[in-house]
């Protein structure tokens, strides 16, 4: 009885130390795709006025079909920006700014975007996924 | 009559609510920068009234029409029952054969009344010559003299308050010119020409589009009036009618190479550069008059803001923006890419 009581008591120690080490990782996935103090629905917008969308996929906004750049769906999931930077929010907004100084060989133009903008269009592109 | 259970009595109020809130949203239709509501010139007034005045009529006509229509099916009812024939009618049917005919008359005249002068074909001041393109406007400032001045793309400037004739021509299917804020519709038909007057009250931007289906891209095919005050509208045709400045620059003179050398003067022009001339450009691919591109509004006739992110955009992959657009695609090196873009946006 005691040997049978202490397994299942373990198992369900187990279990809770198993969800409380998902949730504090799917946490610390979240808050690793935060971009500091951005507006992601104005973000959406800007992505249009700018002209991203114009040469990117990009979920939520009109008429961003085209494949000139490659889609900006799923963005969390990539490894490294444009192929040169490792993704996160911060280089993902200075990327959105300066991309000819972070790859001299990308056909992709500065468009001489705002900090303030960069972070806003980076916080949309993580919010979706 | 019977209740109805008060489950089906609230789906049906629920019904009629929706159905309420749905109408009271339709006439925010008639608002937006495209509404003939909204009149900002002598000529699109007039075609207000006239259409206030149709408007009401109409719903004048129907109300009679549905009175006696309610009035003749009791009456048919009440004689059913009584047995007495139904007469009386023929008064009414003559006044109501009468009112048809008075009334379709006076719209007639009010009609042509309010679309005569939009055609008439004047004399004096600047002409602005417009031809239909698949998809997209090509517009040509004339002097008094009917002197050719110069040519621009999907945007045309006129002084405010002032009248201003358009001669409408097509060289390929038949467009329709219409600013709703402007005036009135006017058909651009292959070796015709066709005259419009339009005038705007106040300085502003006011969008056109074709009215008439003219293809895969009828939907963007659109433009833009830009009214001015005088001073500045006689400035603007002063830079207009000059020739492109030459890049001094080297990424400026290596986009100019490239320009030309991708095969852009294929189909367009850049005046006074060694880019391109007019006569450089065939006939048959002509596209729109670069000279001055980045001093425009938008980019493949009205259909994207003119911005540098857009115009690469437009440049890599037309097709995704304009499908079937006459613009072939460019996979430029990027270096190239770049000082194409940045020549691009110095033709102020």
């Amino acid at each position: 009885m005691i040997v049978r009581g202490s397994g299942a008591l373990g198992l369900m120690a187990l279990a809770v130390g198993g969800y409380l080490w998902f949730d504090a990782n799917q946490a610390s996935s979240e808050t690793r795709w935060r971009v500091p103090v951005a507006d992601a629905d104005r973000g959406r917008i800007l992505l249009r006025d700018y002209g991203c969308s114009t040469c990117h996929v990009v979920p939520g906004v009109p008429g961003a079909r085209s494949r000139v750049g490659p889609p900006l769906d799923y963005l969390t999931k990539n490894s490294y920006i444009a192929g040169v930077l490792p993704n996160n929010p911060q280089n993902l907004v200075h990327w959105i700014q300066h991309p000819r100084q972070a790859s001299p060989e990308t056909a992709m133009p500065d468009l001489d975007v705002t900090e303030r903008d960069a972070r806003d269009m980076a916080a949309y592109l993580y919010s979706g996924g | 009559m019977q209740r109805l259970p008060t489950a089906a009595r609230l789906t049906r109020s629920v019904r009629l609510l929706v159905c309420c809130v749905v109408l009271c949203m339709l006439p925010t239709g008639c608002h937006g920068p495209q509404s003939m509501l909204e009149s900002a010139g002598p000529d699109a007034a007039g075609v207000v009234t006239l259409w206030w005045v149709l408007f009401g009529v109409a719903t004048l006509v129907t109300v009679t029409v549905f009175g006696f229509l309610f009035v003749s099916c009791i009456r048919t009812r009440g004689s059913l029952r009584s047995g007495e024939p139904n007469v009386g009618l023929g008064g009414v049917l003559m006044i109501g054969g009468l009112a048809t005919v008075v009334l379709l008359f006076a719209l007639l005249v009010a009609t042509y009344e309010q679309a005569q002068p939009f055609a008439d074909e004047g004399n004096g001041g600047i002409t602005i010559e417009v031809c239909g393109k698949l998809w997209w406007w090509s517009v040509v400032y004339y002097d008094e003299q009917g002197e050719r001045i110069f040519e621009t793309a999907n945007e045309i400037r006129i002084p405010a308050a002032t009248p201003v004739q358009l001669r409408l021509v097509s060289d390929n299917v038949i467009h329709s010119f219409w600013v709703p804020k402007l005036g009135g519709k006017m058909d651009m038909i292959p070796g015709h020409t066709n005259h419009l007057w339009i005038e705007a009250d106040e300085p502003g931007t006011f969008r056109g589009q074709c009215a008439e289906f003219c293809g895969v891209q009828h939907a963007k095919m659109a433009f833009f009036v830009v009214a001015l005050p005088a001073e500045e509208f006689r400035e603007w045709i002063a830079e207009q009618r000059m020739a492109a400045v030459e890049p001094t620059s080297d990424v400026g003179q290596r986009g100019r190479e490239v320009f030309r050398q991708a095969g852009c003067t294929r189909c367009h022009v850049i005046r006074g550069t060694s880019a391109s001339s007019p006569t450089s450009r065939s006939a048959v691919e002509h596209g729109p008059d670069l000279t001055h591109l980045a001093s425009r509004l938008s980019l493949a006739a009205g259909t994207l803001p003119n911005r540098r992110g857009h115009l690469g955009g437009w440049i890599a992959d037309p097709q995704s923006v304009k499908p079937g657009s006459l613009m072939p695609p460019f996979s430029l090196p990027a270096q190239d890419f770049h000082a194409l873009l940045h020549y691009l946006e110095s033709l102020k």
